[in-house]
């Protein structure tokens, strides 16, 4: 039985490979980056163009979905919920729909003081700042030196603006200043 | 008659939401939380408290009675049943995954112990911004970059480097001196990173709580239960400081430290190389990296082999050597 079925899915050679050639048609004509990525992080920038250095036409929130239309350098262009288009480096994207969804309304933050704000103020996680008391408390019975509470207090507040991070990273070529 | 069936059903779960913590967004517990008056203030931690319970009192309050408890006569529960169903809901809450302020508890106590234990603060601000200009920018593009990453030099000449759960990242400036570019700082600071982002130690101290039995952590900083707080970062400190994670990871954390660093725009080879600079300085010095983890050799075949990828594009990313050495007037 089995060797009669066989025998009768003999097929000539040319449906054979009429058969792949369709079956590549279908699956590889479908675009590249038609596909729906998300925003890592509250603040990420949508440029005009594929620099670093192109207009910024304004900031997107955490989780925000986008459909990538096309590649260039290590940028993609997309396009945002409401159909606006800009560009946005590769690596801000996510293909996982991250813990923290856009809260609705417009995902695209206006320019401006917001902009300045680190995007980490968004999420809750990162509401939680210094050290905590409990990490103090615990210092203190097991007869830690202050020095040391200190050392990890001073870690917390060092605090690096978005402005000298952006400078640190053009000066470098990386980033989305890099090729 | 089905609807007579739900009515009970409904009015447990009620209840049951009064004695989990739910993660999700409708947080029954919290609910009930609010609308009960606010307990008075508990008295800090006396040494006369008897020892942590056993895991399935230890969440128990101290004789008052439950909503389960009220509850459960109404619903015809005998207060056995009460009882059981009490233990299944708390252990329920051990399997609650640590909140990130949990986490954050542990990592910034254990960050404490790391400065402790290897000489503090490396006193130098422009040297510390520098390191953590570089971390900062990689952990941005990590998997994880939601939460804050804080850097720091420890003040010993042994090549070490921690990173403990809820994002501290400490490198000690023996280590720093023997790198010879930003790419291969990069690169190390990447694999601290992708510890945290990855929770590798997190995962090995949530199951350990699990195992131990330890409910939330909130309740054992309480006042009431610091004996079960110091058992959870003693064996993170352990954890740490002297068996080291599983080898697994560690080869996990260099694939991904080095993707980190790579993404950023670094050469891929920052790690590897700066593997071979600790392997070839183990001899000469001391550091804890022999016994918490896999040799400097076995890692630098294995993540060599890993990043063949990265090989045909390596030339054309920075290592960034004079902006390095800017920040090491004395590097030889």
């Amino acid at each position: 039985m089995t060797r009669f079925l066989l025998s009768q899915a003999r097929l000539p050679a040319y449906a054979i490979f009429a058969g792949i050639f369709f079956l590549c048609g279908t699956f590889l004509t479908v675009p590249a980056y038609a596909k729906t990525m998300y925003v890592k992080k509250s603040g990420t920038k949508l440029m005009e163009g594929d620099s670093a250095r192109a207009k910024v036409l304004g900031t997107l929130k955490e989780g925000t979905p986008v459909e990538v239309l096309r590649h260039s350098g290590r940028y993609y262009e997309v396009a945002i919920p409401g159909g606006t288009k800009g560009w946005l480096f590769q690596f801000y994207l996510t293909p996982e729909a991250p813990a923290h969804a856009p809260s609705g309304g417009n995902v695209l933050e206006a320019l401006g003081g917001r902009e300045q704000v680190s995007a980490r103020e968004s999420s809750s996680a990162t509401s939680i700042r210094g050290l905590t008391p409990v990490s103090e408390q615990y210092a203190k019975n097991k007869g830690i030196s202050p020095a040391s509470v200190d050392a990890v207090k001073q870690m917390e507040a060092l605090s690096i603006p978005r402005e000298e991070r952006e400078k640190f990273l053009a000066e470098g070529n990386l980033g989305e200043y890099g090729q | 008659m089905k609807r007579l069936s739900i009515l009970p059903i409904a009015a447990l779960f009620i209840l049951l939401g009064a004695q989990v913590t739910f993660s999700g967004p409708f947080d029954f517990g919290k609910i009930l939380k609010e609308i009960t008056p606010p307990k008075k203030p508990e008295k800090p931690a006396e040494k006369t408290e008897p020892p942590p319970a056993p895991a399935s009192s230890q969440n128990q309050s101290q004789g008052q009675p439950g909503l389960l408890d009220l509850g459960g006569p109404l619903l015809g529960l005998d207060s056995k049943t009460t009882g059981r169903i009490k233990q299944g809901l708390q252990g329920l809450q051990q399997l609650q995954p640590l909140t990130f302020e949990e986490e954050k508890e542990i990592g910034g106590s254990l960050a404490v112990e790391v400065f402790n234990r290897y000489g503090g603060a490396y006193p130098d601000a422009r040297l510390t911004r520098y390191v953590n200009l570089v971390g900062k920018s990689v952990a941005e593009l990590s998997d994880r970059p939601d939460i804050e990453y804080h850097f720091g030099i420890v003040n010993t000449p042994y090549p070490n480097a921690f990173a403990t759960p809820g994002g501290y990242v400490m490198v000690s400036i023996g280590l720093l001196q023997m790198l010879k570019n930003e790419a291969q700082l990069a690169g190390v600071l990447g694999h601290e990173i992708a510890h945290i982002s990855r929770k590798h130690a997190l995962s090995s101290i949530e199951e350990n709580r699990k195992l131990q039995g330890i409910g939330s952590i909130a309740t054992a900083a309480s006042g009431k239960q610091l004996e079960v707080l110091d058992q959870i970062i003693g064996f993170a400190s352990n954890l740490i400081f002297e068996t080291g994670l599983d080898p697994k990871l560690e080869y996990e954390a260099d694939r991904y430290g080095t993707e980190f660093a790579y993404r950023l725009g670094y050469n891929p080879n920052g790690l590897r190389e700066s593997l071979k600079i600790l392997g070839t300085s183990q001899k000469r010095t001391g550091s804890i990296f022999s016994k918490t983890h896999p040799s400097f050799e076995s890692r630098y075949k294995t993540l060599t082999q890993a990043i063949q990828r990265y090989d045909a594009k390596s030339g054309l990313f920075p290592v960034l050597e004079t902006r390095f050495h800017s920040y090491f007037p004395t590097q030889p």
